[in-house]
């Protein structure tokens, strides 16, 4: 009895075991029935003598269906192991056979496999690693808040009430990041560092790559300490263990290394920045020393104690902020609106960047989904070509499934290639991403092919290859499709309706994905190039800085800083090459000022009025010539303007029409703020408003102090810190040696910082939205190759497909040039689609990238003219390309070769 | 002459499945005629107890079943020796051969003065 199909199909669903052993014993049955028969026997008898023989038929099936049992679980797996292994060995010969199409398919995927690893890893490394802290969940960062001050630091007195009132922490730490001049040996430098209390430790729960982090205490006061960065002990020491127990002078003042944080921690604020602590010292906050609680200049990190959510712990915070309140109302007045607030601390290290992240991977997502539609046009053209061989093994008895199964598997295979490639690709594009970093992604440079992304790599690639096997998968195969597949002649398989429409659609899908992303990319270029031409006000060119910092031994009196300086000054002045030469508190586009509350003459404030305020900087004489900024009435600041004459000011433009919009603020004088010297200012003069927190803010409303006059509120001190700034007659850079000589004649214990050009601090600030807009731009340029080589490939074979028809139509005397323009309209045809809906989304997703632009909205409209015109453009070249072929083959030849 | 194990020998059916099974790739029915033919029939075996002690053999991984057509276009199940089977084959078959002379000495009543031992 033959086999019935239905029983074949079955089984294609898995083994059944039961019906295999009921066939092996029927046979044997069978076979011995029919011997009966040949030697003579009577059916009937046959058929007993056979089952005698046999035995207990239903015995023996039970035993061989405990012995499958057994063997089921094994073999089952065996057997599609196998199977999976034919497919794989017949995917690749088939593969073979067509080699273009499969590098193609590989490369395409592999391209945007590679780049969307890459964009993962960095997320991955920003957003979804945990710090490297103990319990990272229960670590927090703590804030005050008030009116104009989103994520206030915390005073020192703050800091006690906190630690000591604030139920939800079971450690409170504070620090803040300053730089220090260290003398180990005979090496004098300038490093990044902090200052932080003994608690922080505890909070971050970190243990020491070496030595420890308290030192003993010594006839009960703490010996000075200090403890090294990870990175700083490699680079400085190269990893000595040894370092533990060395003497280095820090700030003029001795101190032992006790300790060195583990690779990878940081305090939580410095996670954004390329120039991280190398250095921490102790800070030793105890109300003895009658800390104040007006000066909010230390940040804080807690860990949360234990039952405590961290909800929990912020409405107790905001308790004890409450009752400071209360308690000191002089210092926190109604409309100052005080309070604090905690953030989970990773939230705290990448909430900023979250946003550009999520843009990159919804760009790079937009890449992927165009190659997946590339590909799958690919694939679907291969199909149809495949479709004779197809259709014959369908008439073999191959079922769907199975023959669904190869192509999976073809796919699958291309999809191993591509995902091979494209981490090979992801690992050089991490790079480059790194390169190109605006340093202030945090943990960017922890980005790199990990478990987690390989994981991500590879699942990405089985889930486009399924999604491109999808499309063909539907049309190929189908039983309806093998007969008029078997019939045709000549070889050539037509497409069918459906293929030539699937394939329309996903070109006008590649061009709608490609013109949102151009629309993007081309948004953030042009606010690119708005931003870098914007005028900060002063030059950038042949600008030399460098920071120099003066220790307290040695410079503990107002005179002697003073003097420093203003020799310094004098000196770098004097040199060859240099054109002007001065110095400032906060460098432009490197720090920012800070505001003070000025009470002008004539104008003093009711009680209860919010006070003037304006932005202050330190400058010296010469600053403003260095940097090239305009005097525009009245006089700079001079020589002449020291500590023995009258104190004088210079005003920004904004500071002026903000504080005497009608009137000339020239000769008009008013008090500083908090006692700061010198106490009563005239204005003497008027300069350019001046970028000071990036191109795109606007310039604050500033006052220029006089360094020979100005000394701080609450003590007094002049600013022993100061910036140099130096314009140069040809490279600035060849000028560092030259200042770093006079400072060393100066003072050979005063290192001078890293010096930078003003290019650089330039290109530092901009580094972001650089960075955004080569991303993006990459991307964009990748999408809109990958999609014109998409639209020629279709023309080109619909033009071959057609090549007879259109042969026939040129003999019987059609115009080639109609012939043309009709083949370029039909190809013109999803294209023009794809740009009025991709125009359409642009439009709609705008809002997404307003915060990232300058200059611009999201629906300039030159921009997006120029997204919806570029695509269609190019596709109109690719389209005529195999047009022009077409039309230009000679009708006769094609006709003979029929 | 080296002394048998018999715990190291498989059951004497299994042996005669592999032997048989060395001269080709047979269903089990082929078997069972093969064996019938070459014993002229002397062994009697249960024809049915072949296809548990097949199954055996396949999932010890001695034998391989593979499904083929009959000439009648019926799917059967056809076995053939694995390598390993091959060597296990290769093993026991001396101390088959072995075993089968000493039955027939044993047989032969050369242990007359034996048997009278074993009963005394």
């Amino acid at each position: 009895m033959e086999e019935p199909r239905w029983r074949r199909y079955l089984r294609l669903w898995g083994r059944d075991p039961g019906a295999d052993v009921d066939d092996e014993l029927s046979v044997h049955l069978e076979e011995r029935e029919r011997l009966g028969l040949l030697q003579g026997l009577p059916p009937d008898d046959a058929r007993r003598e056979a089952e005698r023989r046999f035995g207990d038929v239903n015995r023996i099936r039970e035993e061989c269906l405990v012995e499958m049992e057994r063997q089921g679980r094994r073999a089952a797996l065996g057997d599609s192991l196998r199977d999976a292994a034919g497919d794989v060995r017949l995917a690749f010969r088939s593969l073979g056979r067509s080699p273009v199409y499969a590098v193609t398919a590989a490369l395409v995927l592999a391209l945007a496999i590679g780049a969307s690893t890459a964009v993962f890893s960095v997320v991955s490394a920003v957003l979804l690693r945990p710090l490297p802290y103990a319990q990272p969940e229960r670590v927090v960062v703590v804030h005050n808040s008030w009116t104009g001050a989103d994520r206030g630091g915390l005073s020192p007195a703050e800091y006690l009430d906190y630690a000591e009132q604030a139920r939800g922490f079971s450690a409170l730490g504070v620090y803040a990041i300053t730089t220090a001049n260290v003398v180990e040996g005979d090496v004098a430098e300038r490093v990044p560092a902090a200052l932080l209390t003994a608690s922080t430790f505890e909070v971050l729960g970190v243990a020491p790559a070496a030595g420890r982090f308290h030192a003993d205490d010594v006839a009960g006061e703490a010996a000075p300490a200090v403890v090294l960065s990870h990175e700083y002990w490699q680079a400085r020491f190269g990893g000595d263990a040894a370092v533990v127990g060395r003497d280095m002078i820090v700030n003029g003042t001795s101190r032992t290394v006790i300790g060195v944080l583990p690779a990878g921690v940081r305090l939580p604020s410095t996670y954004g920045s390329d120039q991280p602590p190398a250095l921490f010292t102790p800070l030793s906050i105890t109300r003895a020393s009658d800390p104040p609680r007006g000066s909010h200049f230390l940040r804080a990190v807690a860990r949360l104690e234990d039952g405590w959510s961290a909800a929990a712990a912020d409405a107790d915070l905001k308790r004890v902020a409450r009752e400071l309140v209360t308690a000191y109302g002089d210092d926190y007045p109604e409309r100052m609106q005080f309070s604090a607030y905690i953030v989970p601390v990773h939230e705290a290290v990448a909430g900023d960047t979250r946003r550009l992240l999520l843009m990159l991977t919804a760009a790079v997502g937009l890449v992927l989904l165009i190659a997946c539609a590339n590909v799958s046009s690919l694939v679907l053209t291969r199909t149809e070509d495949r479709r004779r061989e197809l259709a014959v093994r369908t008439a073999l008895g191959a079922g769907r499934w199975r023959i669904a199964r190869q192509l999976l598997a073809e796919q699958l295979v291309v999809g191993a290639f591509a995902v091979a490639g494209g981490l090979a690709l992801a690992v050089a594009g991490v790079r480059m991403l790194a390169l190109l970093q605006p340093g202030d992604i945090p943990r960017m440079a922890e980005a790199a092919i990990d478990g987690r992304v390989l994981a991500f790599a590879i699942l990405l690639g089985m889930a486009t290859s399924l999604l491109v096997a999808l499309a063909p998968l539907r049309l190929g195969g189908g039983a309806a499709a093998t007969q008029p597949a078997l019939r045709e002649a000549g070889g050539r398989a037509t497409s069918t309706r459906a293929a030539q429409r699937l394939r329309r659609g996903l070109i006008a899908t590649e061009v709608a994905l490609g013109v949102v992303l151009l629309a993007g990319a081309g948004l953030l270029l042009r606010s690119l190039v708005l931003l870098l031409a914007v005028d900060p006000g002063y030059r950038t060119d042949h600008v030399l800085t460098a920071a120099v910092a003066l220790p307290a031994a040695g410079y503990g009196d107002n005179d002697a800083v003073r003097r420093f300086y203003a020799q310094l000054v004098d000196d770098v002045a004097a040199l060859p090459g240099v054109q002007a030469a001065g110095a400032v508190i906060n460098l432009p586009l490197q720090s920012s000022v800070g505001d003070l509350n000025i009470t002008i003459e004539g104008r003093e404030p009711a009680p209860g009025d919010m006070s003037l305020r304006l932005d202050w900087q330190v400058i010296s004489p010469g600053w403003m010539e260095a940097m090239g900024i305009d005097i525009v009435r009245g006089r700079g600041l001079a020589d002449a303007d020291d500590a023995r004459a009258p104190g004088v000011v210079v005003l920004s433009e904004s500071a002026a029409r903000r504080h005497w919009p009608d009137t000339d603020p020239i000769g008009q004088r008013f008090t500083l703020g908090g006692g700061a010297g010198p106490g009563v200012v005239t204005v003497i003069g008027i300069a350019r408003d001046v970028r000071q927190a990036g191109l795109a803010a606007e310039p604050p409303a500033v006052m220029y102090l006089p360094h020979a006059q100005f000394t701080f509120w609450g003590g007094g001190a002049t600013p022993s810190t100061m910036t140099l700034a130096v314009h140069a007659a040809g490279d600035p850079m060849s000028l560092a040696p030259a200042v770093r000589d006079v400072l060393r004649r100066l003072d050979p214990h005063v290192p001078l910082g890293p010096p930078r050009t003003m290019e650089q601090v330039v290109r530092a600030a901009t580094a972001e939205p650089r960075f955004t807009a080569s991303v993006l731009g990459a991307f964009a340029a990748v999408a809109l190759l990958l999609t014109l080589v998409g639209i020629y490939g279709l023309v080109a074979y619909t033009v071959a497909r057609r090549t007879r028809e259109i042969a026939v139509r040129l003999a019987l005397g059609a115009q080639p040039g109609r012939v043309v323009r009709q083949v370029v309209l039909q190809g013109m045809q999803p294209v023009l689609l794809g740009a009025v809906i991709g125009g359409v989304a642009a439009l709609a997703l705008g809002r997404t990238v307003q915060h990232m632009l300058y200059g611009i909205t999201p629906r300039d409209p030159v921009t997006l003219a120029a997204a919806l015109v570029l695509l269609p453009a190019t596709a109109l070249a690719a389209c005529l390309l195999p047009a022009r072929r077409a039309a230009a083959v000679a009708p006769q030849q094609v006709l003979r070769e029929e | 002459m080296p002394p048998i194990d018999l715990s190291e020998l498989q059951s004497p059916l299994d042996y005669l499945i592999l032997r048989t099974l060395s001269w080709g790739a047979m269903h089990g029915f082929g078997i069972a005629r093969w064996l019938e033919e070459r014993t002229d029939a002397a062994l009697v075996v249960e024809e049915g107890t072949l296809y548990p002690a097949l199954h055996r053999l396949e999932r010890r991984e001695l034998i391989r079943g593979e499904w083929r057509q009959t000439e009648n276009r019926r799917r059967a199940k056809y076995y053939q020796l694995t390598a390993q089977g091959e060597r296990a084959l290769r093993a026991q078959a001396r101390s088959w051969e072995q075993l089968a002379r000493v039955f027939s000495q044993v047989a032969a009543g050369r242990g007359g003065a034996d048997a009278a031992e074993a009963r005394g």
